[in-house]
């Protein structure tokens, strides 16, 4: 558990934050200038705030009042940087060992992280010849083994293309998984943080506007007009139970709901492990089943709520999970969308993007 | 007239470039440490007085060299504060000894190995630096993995610049050391005697020779170090 109270005034900007974070893996959304990249830096110990109280797991590593500062390089907080920041002059095992020296007895074994980051084969390199991925890879690694007990990720995919993404995406969620380290990934990137978990908070502006589940942080009229460009998309966990190149389609289940999704054939048909990614704007809603449509997915659900911002409108509809969807005023006033009202979410297999975890 | 020789050159000639090199290499040794310091104070530390302090570590380099061997031998002479305390804890002597030489050169040359370390040492990303801090370094480790390391061309440049700036210098040492063959004579100090001397022009022509292939050769061990460097700071090594 991490309870951060912090304020700090630089020119005209304030920022000033309370939030407490649960353990696992939470992320920390706002638009660029919000002052998120100010809260890592402090949480790091490479700012100090005007005044406030970090607490980290009962243990107090700041506290403006009674003037305790541990510094950063005894404070046990990682951070993996956007732009990896390896050390050009140690090969890809020396910057892994790098944060061993002092690392406590509950850090990663060397051989675990090697292997479930697969740096074994890059060991020796030296850091120039890197790809992005690999750089990525090795900075996560590098942090991992220096024993945090915290670790800040600063958009640790927003610099990487989207194929490389969803490459690195898996050993993310494998460290979030295998790794019992709390995860705190900050990002103006809400896919990103949405990639790794559903727990978010949303900072804007200098304060925080609203913290939760995504499905819940949502309902904020002002947290969900921050989330534009790209908006919140709804990912869902399934595994691929089969695909048919003769019709073209594939058969994913949803891992909590427990019903099925027709996407587009993948590669890799061996990795079962799947996200469903669906643009929120790319899902229709009808009163009833239509017969005859070439949308290969019509799921019945029950609108929970509909929440409308200046902008636009969202609909969050259960289908055995919380869907969101994307509607305009005038479709939520002609087909009279309100909580209970029965639905038919419908969306087309290609509108999917399946990466595989 | 005969004179027994050693490779060619006289004992008066070999004298002279072996003290030379002698001051030229205590010269290095003495400015490393603190040329580094120095470099890495104006580099990555603010404080009230910095730009007092760039202007002091540059005032060599911009004074006449004999203006700075007076100040040295005011400084350092018998009679001068830190001379004469040196003399009565250390009894050392600096004026007119060899030692002058080596201080002669270390002040001049002093400016070159800061400015070389100081503008490596800005090229190095400090948020290098913060990621060695996170990881658990403190203000020791991270100077002595990351910082230095990465500004290792620079100081490798800014002592070759030192060493050839030792080998070269005359104007502070006759001031503060005088010319006194076998002790403080070095090469340029052997070259201005024998231009003085009428009839001895072979003989300077042979020092200056001499001079020219020595700084050469440095020049050129100086290249192939440095390539060494950059290859092996480009190519990455275990920690």
């Amino acid at each position: 558990m991490l309870e951060m109270e912090l304020r700090r005034s630089v020119g005209d900007f304030d920022l000033e934050i309370a939030w407490k974070v649960p353990r696992g893996a939470v992320g920390l959304f706002g638009p660029s200038g919000s002052g998120k990249s100010t809260v890592l830096h402090m949480l790091a110990g490479l700012l100090r705030p005007d005044a406030g109280r970090i607490v980290l797991d009962g243990d107090v590593l700041c506290d403006t009042d009674d003037g305790i500062w541990i510094p950063p390089h005894r404070r046990g907080v990682g951070v993996v940087f956007q732009d990896g920041r390896l050390f050009p002059h140690y090969t890809v095992e020396g910057n892994l060992r790098y944060g061993m020296e002092g690392a406590g007895s509950g850090t990663p074994g060397f051989d675990d992280v090697i292997g479930v980051l697969e740096l074994e084969p890059l060991l020796g390199r030296p850091v120039g010849g890197l790809s992005g991925g690999e750089r990525q890879r090795t900075a996560l690694g590098r942090a991992l083994l220096a024993g945090p007990r915290l670790l800040l990720l600063d958009e640790p995919l927003a610099s990487l293309d989207r194929g490389l993404r969803d490459q690195i995406l898996p050993f993310l969620r494998r460290v979030r998984d295998v790794f019992d380290i709390p995860l705190l990934l900050v990002s103006h990137d809400l896919e990103e943080i949405q990639l790794l978990t559903d727990r978010i908070g949303v900072i804007y502006d200098g304060g925080m506007v609203a913290s939760g589940d995504l499905k819940d942080v949502v309902r904020s009229r002002k947290a969900l007009a921050l989330m534009h460009d790209p908006g919140p998309v709804n990912v869902v966990p399934v595994a691929l139970v089969g695909q048919d190149a003769e019709s073209g389609i594939s058969e994913l289940r949803s891992r909590s709901g427990g019903f099925i999704i027709r996407g587009p054939l993948l590669q890799d048909p061996d990795k079962t492990e799947r996200l469903v990614l669906l643009r929120p704007a790319d899902v229709g809603l009808a009163s009833q089943n239509i017969p005859g449509a070439s949308f290969q997915n019509q799921l019945p659900g029950r609108i929970v709520d509909v929440i409308r911002t200046e902008l636009r409108s969202l609909a969050l509809v259960d289908v055995g999970v919380t869907l969101m969807v994307e509607v305009t005023g005038r479709a939520v006033k002609n087909m009279n969308l309100v909580p209970g009202r029965e639905v038919q979410c419908l969306f087309k297999a290609h509108a999917l993007r399946v990466p595989a975890v | 007239m005969t004179v027994e020789t050693h490779f060619g050159l006289t004992p008066a000639e070999w004298e002279a470039l072996a003290l030379s090199v002698r001051v030229a290499v205590w010269c290095v040794v003495t400015v490393a440490a603190p040329g580094i310091l120095c470099g890495w104070v104006l580099s990555r530390r603010d404080f009230p007085g910095k730009t007092l302090l760039d202007g002091l570590v540059h005032v060599p380099l911009v004074l006449p060299p004999i203006v700075t061997g007076y100040l040295l031998l005011l400084l350092l002479g018998p009679r001068g504060p830190l001379g004469s305390w040196l003399d009565s804890v250390f009894g050392l002597r600096v004026a007119f000894t060899w030692l002058g030489a080596v201080a002669a050169s270390a002040v001049v040359s002093f400016p070159l190995m800061v400015r070389s370390v100081r503008l490596a040492m800005d090229l190095v990303d400090p948020r290098l630096e913060e990621a060695s801090t996170i990881l658990g370094a403190g203000p020791w480790r991270r100077f002595r993995t990351v910082t230095l390391p990465l500004t290792l061309p620079g100081v490798l440049t800014g002592l070759i610049l030192t060493f050839a700036r030792s080998l070269g210098e005359f104007g502070a040492t006759i001031t503060l050391a005088g010319n006194i063959a076998g002790e403080t004579r070095t090469m340029p100090l052997a070259v201005f005697n024998l231009v003085e001397t009428p009839g001895a022009e072979g003989s300077a022509l042979r020092l200056v020779l001499i001079s020219v292939v020595v700084s050469l050769l440095s020049l050129i061990a100086s290249e192939i170090l440095s390539r060494r460097l950059r290859r092996r700071l480009g190519g990455g090594r275990d920690a």
